[in-house]
């Protein structure tokens, strides 16, 4: 599936010789040595690492290992539990931030005027550089002195403080919130556009059909949006899986290794136990996976609109 | 558009650099600006030596990731390293330090702590010097307490009997974090147990005594400590501690020079940590110290650095100015011998790392929920000697 | 009201950073400062070379943001005259490429940075950073540049213009919304992007912003300097939060006009 941008491979109709072969093919040079050096060769050595034992055993020295990292992969319970607090996390914020995105973008299509206004100040957190924020969050998180409890506390929400990064749910419970509160924008934006796009005369046709506000989002708005629903999904699904600062500053993976996601676990692969085999394996894994889900996604899409015709 | 011509034009003006024949070093934010001081001070008496410190993160092991980063990706990284105390096996192990032991004097070798030399050895050759020392240490308020507590049930029952509704009897850093690591150990130890022999290697995670050390760790949760003690880490307790929030404190050194400009300044004292009845007191050992690395060009003008900064002289500035405990054994404070001498180093494994991983994890489950002490040590000691043992 | 909800760490932020370090350290928290002190802000400019990180950042990323859309750019021009099964197939596997996390590409393009010695130069941060918004971008420029009628080219072409002429006088200026809004978010991405820019970066007056103040601190490495990081935090942002508001449309737009077909 992957092309490689290499001079031969312009895309040609009418073959009119070498020199337009190159012309054509100039056009994607730039991208194209770009895209080699930080993906192609990077990806190709982390497929030739997953089949090698390097790490402090072997000297730091390859050696062959066949399928063995699958092997230990596919037994690996620390794999399986950080692939469940992966889901977890990644299904609950990202529909968090669905449903969070789509509401607000309804609601700001009604005020017009002062609607962009809020859009641009709800953009801010996104805006924000996370491995920062994760450390500001900790501190909001503390049960003690932090700003979370204390808001609550004098909302009367809550009786006395919680301590939500000491138990594992709760621990959950706040990464999840601190990662809706950084990324729902991206989606708030996505389908703010999208019912921009929606045309007017469809509204006014269903109401003078005596349509309920229900009938239009049901009948005009949702199918509408759909395409910009999906788009919104599939990229916070990735990013969402990479998500690394916030799980490892809150808890490091804690308590009790619960909250420990597939990045956290590779991050420690790598880089605090430096068994890049084992590593390298693990992150295939992973693309392999996000590749599925992506393909799966896609597929349904291709029935609703196409990125690139 | 004009905006990215200049854009470009400052990108190749860029002084990118490395000053020409400098000797590189990761440390910690210099927030003091000590480490700088002393620096210049090296260069001056040796203006051929230029120094160039990157600060890097204070976050340990974030630090450590630039260094692994920097070394793996082959030849020249940083001349002179500055090493944790428990870097030095897995560095050494994978071939990044020199071998530092034939260029000690006899006198040196007597003149240091002796456990910061071990730490700073591997396999029986010292790779890396030690600058100054840390240990774990049990702070407490003397103007609430009579005479400090000796075992762990002193502890806890002046904890229990001193604490109230605005105070916390007992402090710990227990989130899932090598800080919990050093915290258990230090429990541990006090009962008399052990967790790996590096010669041997030899796990002891699911002896009698160490399930005595979990299980005191998790009653305090809630009676004597914070539900939220399982998320704190050095940092939250000392605020807590220095708001008058608690009546015991276990944390490092450095909070002895923060706590003297805080609202409880007089009122605090510190002690060896508890122990058991018949064990001794035993502190986790901390420190930093210099190495140099393998595939520095310049080993030579390294090696003088590195004398340079463990000197006598040094070690009194880094006390005076940073609060750090010289690691040499004539320079210690007095009020710190008592902890230092009771200080053990984790053990010296290339694994160190995985091994503290699958402590810290199996802790931190048994203190928050479903696995028992036992059951959570057992895992935890099958899980380490899987690991030895697979690593042989 | 989420408004208010989600600017509430920001606004904190804010406060603490104007807050003094031991009223920070009080409990329970205050909420409006008590101790007003431009201490933190001072300190942060004066500890460290804050002016040269605002530069670095700077140029990094406006590098590479236009970097990445001009590559962007000459490749989904050609891509979106191309016939469908190549244009699909492009397609995918730049979303396969988007899949990976970026950690693992760290320590290859690291050890190729060093092998060009570009370590601590602003060109070994621009790169990569192009090279790894490139997926996005083109995806998002492709889709725009299709609603651009071929036969304004055709016209051109009649009129005698070379391709690249073409491209550079009617495309290009027609593109310039999406252009636009990949630029800002290649931009934002710059801005705030820590793990490579830490790695790379070692010399102080080589970083950018992020990687600058992930190495604060207070004056014992223990010490985690809330002040000061919150003082780090606004400094950085607002100048980022500035250019949202005046290019917020900009934005929307670009982030929607690529993929979508009514």
């Amino acid at each position: 599936m992957i092309l490689p941008y290499t001079k031969d491979d312009a895309p040609m109709r009418k073959a009119r010789g070498i020199v337009r072969n190159l012309q054509q093919a100039g056009w994607y040079l730039p991208a194209g040595i770009l895209l080699f050096l930080v993906f192609v060769y990077p990806v190709l050595r982390t497929l030739v690492l997953s089949f090698l034992h390097v790490n402090l055993e072997s000297g730091f020295q390859p050696v062959f290992a066949g399928l063995s990292n699958f092997g230990r992969l596919v037994s690996d319970t620390r794999f399986y539990r950080s692939m469940q607090a992966t889901l977890v996390f990644v299904s609950v914020s990202v529909l968090l931030e669905f449903v969070l995105g789509l509401a607000l973008a309804l609601a700001l299509e009604q005020l017009k005027r002062s609607g962009r206004f809020f859009r641009t100040l709800l953009l801010i957190p996104w805006t924000l550089p996370t491995a920062i924020i994760a450390i500001l969050w900790m501190w909001f998180f503390n049960d003690q002195y932090g700003a979370v409890n204390d808001l609550l506390l004098r909302l009367n929400v809550i009786e006395a403080p919680v301590a939500w990064l000491a138990q594992p749910r709760s621990a959950m419970a706040a990464i999840i919130l601190a990662d809706v509160w950084k990324a729902f924008p991206f989606v708030l934006i996505v389908l703010v556009a999208g019912i921009q796009a929606i045309p007017r005369e469809m509204y006014e046709a269903l109401e003078i059909d005596g349509g309920t506000y229900w009938h239009k989002f049901r009948y005009v708005t949702l199918p509408h949006l759909l395409p910009f629903i999906f788009v919104a999904v599939i990229f916070r699904i990735i990013q969402a899986f990479a998500v690394f600062d916030l799980v490892f500053v809150l808890t490091g993976g804690g308590p009790g290794g619960k909250t420990e996601t597939i990045s956290v676990y590779s991050y420690y692969t790598f880089l605090r136990y430096m068994d890049f085999g084992y590593g390298s394996a693990l992150v295939l894994v992973l693309a392999g996976l996000l590749a599925l889900i992506g393909w799966t996604l896609y597929t349904l899409l291709l029935r609703h609109y196409e990125p690139g015709r | 558009m004009l905006w990215i011509a200049a854009a470009f034009i400052l990108s190749l003006r860029m002084p990118g650099a490395n000053p020409e024949g400098a000797l590189s070093v990761l440390m910690e934010p210099d927030g003091t600006g000590t480490w700088r001081m002393l620096i210049a001070q090296f260069e001056k008496e040796n203006p051929d030596i230029p120094i160039q410190m990157v600060e890097g993160p204070p976050a340990t092991n974030a630090r450590e990731d630039l260094y692994a980063a920097s070394f793996l990706s082959g030849k020249a990284g940083f001349d002179i390293v500055y090493c944790d105390v428990v870097w030095t096996a897995k560095f050494a192990a994978a071939g990044w330090l020199r071998d530092l032991t034939d260029r000690l004097s006899r006198q040196d070798l007597n003149d240091f702590l002796p456990q910061e030399l071990e730490a700073g050895s591997y396999k029986g050759r010292v790779y890396r010097i030690p600058a100054f020392t840390d240990a774990g240490m049990l702070y407490y308020r003397k103007d609430l307490v009579e005479s400090p507590p000796v075992t762990f049930d002193d502890l806890e029952r002046q904890a229990q009997q001193l604490q109230n509704r605005n105070r916390w009897g007992f402090l710990w850093q227990g989130k899932q974090y090598e800080g919990l690591t050093t915290v258990f150990l230090e429990i541990l130890w006090g009962f008399g147990g052990e967790w790996i022999d590096a010669k041997t290697k030899q796990v002891y995670l699911d002896s009698r005594e160490a399930v005595k050390a979990l299980e005191f760790l998790k009653k305090t949760i809630g009676t004597i400590s914070p539900p939220a003690v399982t998320s704190y880490i050095e940092e939250d307790t000392r605020t807590l501690f220095q708001a008058g929030r608690a009546v015991f404190l276990r944390n490092w050194p450095y909070v002895w020079t923060l706590v003297r400009e805080s609202p409880v300044k007089d009122k605090v004292a510190f002690v060896p940590m508890v122990h058991a009845p018949g064990e001794s007191s035993a502190a986790t050992l901390g420190g930093w110290g210099f190495a140099v690395s393998e595939t520095s060009s310049r080993v030579e003008d390294a090696w003088k650095f590195v004398k340079f900064i463990t000197g006598t002289e040094q070690m009194k500035v880094m006390y005076e100015r940073m609060g750090r405990i010289p690691s040499r054994r004539n320079l210690v404070p007095a009020e710190f011998v008592p902890i230092i001498e009771k200080a053990r180093m984790r053990p010296a494994i290339p694994e160190y790392a995985q091994a503290s991983d699958i402590l810290q994890r199996w802790v931190s489950a048994a203190l928050t929920g479903r696995p028992g002490c036992e059951e959570a040590l057992k895992k935890a000691a099958e899980e380490t000697r899987a690991l030895l043992g697979h690593a042989k | 009201m989420i408004c208010v909800w989600s600017l509430i760490p920001v606004v904190w932020c804010g406060l603490a950073s104007l807050k003094s370090s031991e009223e920070l350290a009080r409990i329970p928290a205050t909420l409006l400062p008590a101790d007003f002190t431009l201490q933190h802000y001072i300190e942060l400019f004066t500890r460290r070379p804050f002016a040269a990180y605002y530069i670095n950042s700077l140029v990094v990323s406006s590098l590479s943001a236009f970097l990445c859309v001009a590559a962007a750019g000459l490749a989904s021009y050609r891509l979106a005259r191309s016939p469908k099964r190549f244009r699909s197939a492009v397609s995918s596997s730049l979303l396969v490429m988007a899949f990976f996390p970026p950690i693992v590409l760290l320590f290859p393009v690291y050890e190729i940075i060093r092998m060009f010695g570009l370590v601590n130069q602003p060109w070994g941060l621009i790169l990569p950073y192009a090279a790894l918004n490139l997926p996005f971008a083109t995806w998002l420029l492709t889709g725009y540049m299709e609603l651009i009628p071929y036969e304004l080219e055709e016209a051109a072409a009649v009129d005698g213009l070379g391709p690249f002429a073409i491209f550079r006088r009617i495309v290009a200026p027609l593109a310039m919304p999406a252009m636009t809004s990949a630029f800002l978010l290649v931009f934002i991405f710059s801005w705030n992007e820590f793990m490579f820019a830490l790695t790379f970066m070692n010399l102080e007056s080589a970083r950018t912003l992020t990687a600058g103040m992930a190495t604060l601190s207070g004056a014992f490495s223990q010490e985690i300097p809330w002040g000061l990081l919150a003082a780090g935090v606004m400094a950085s942002t607002i100048p980022l939060i500035l250019a949202v508001f005046v290019f917020q449309r900009k934005i929307v737009a670009g982030l929607t006009a690529g993929g979508i077909k009514e």
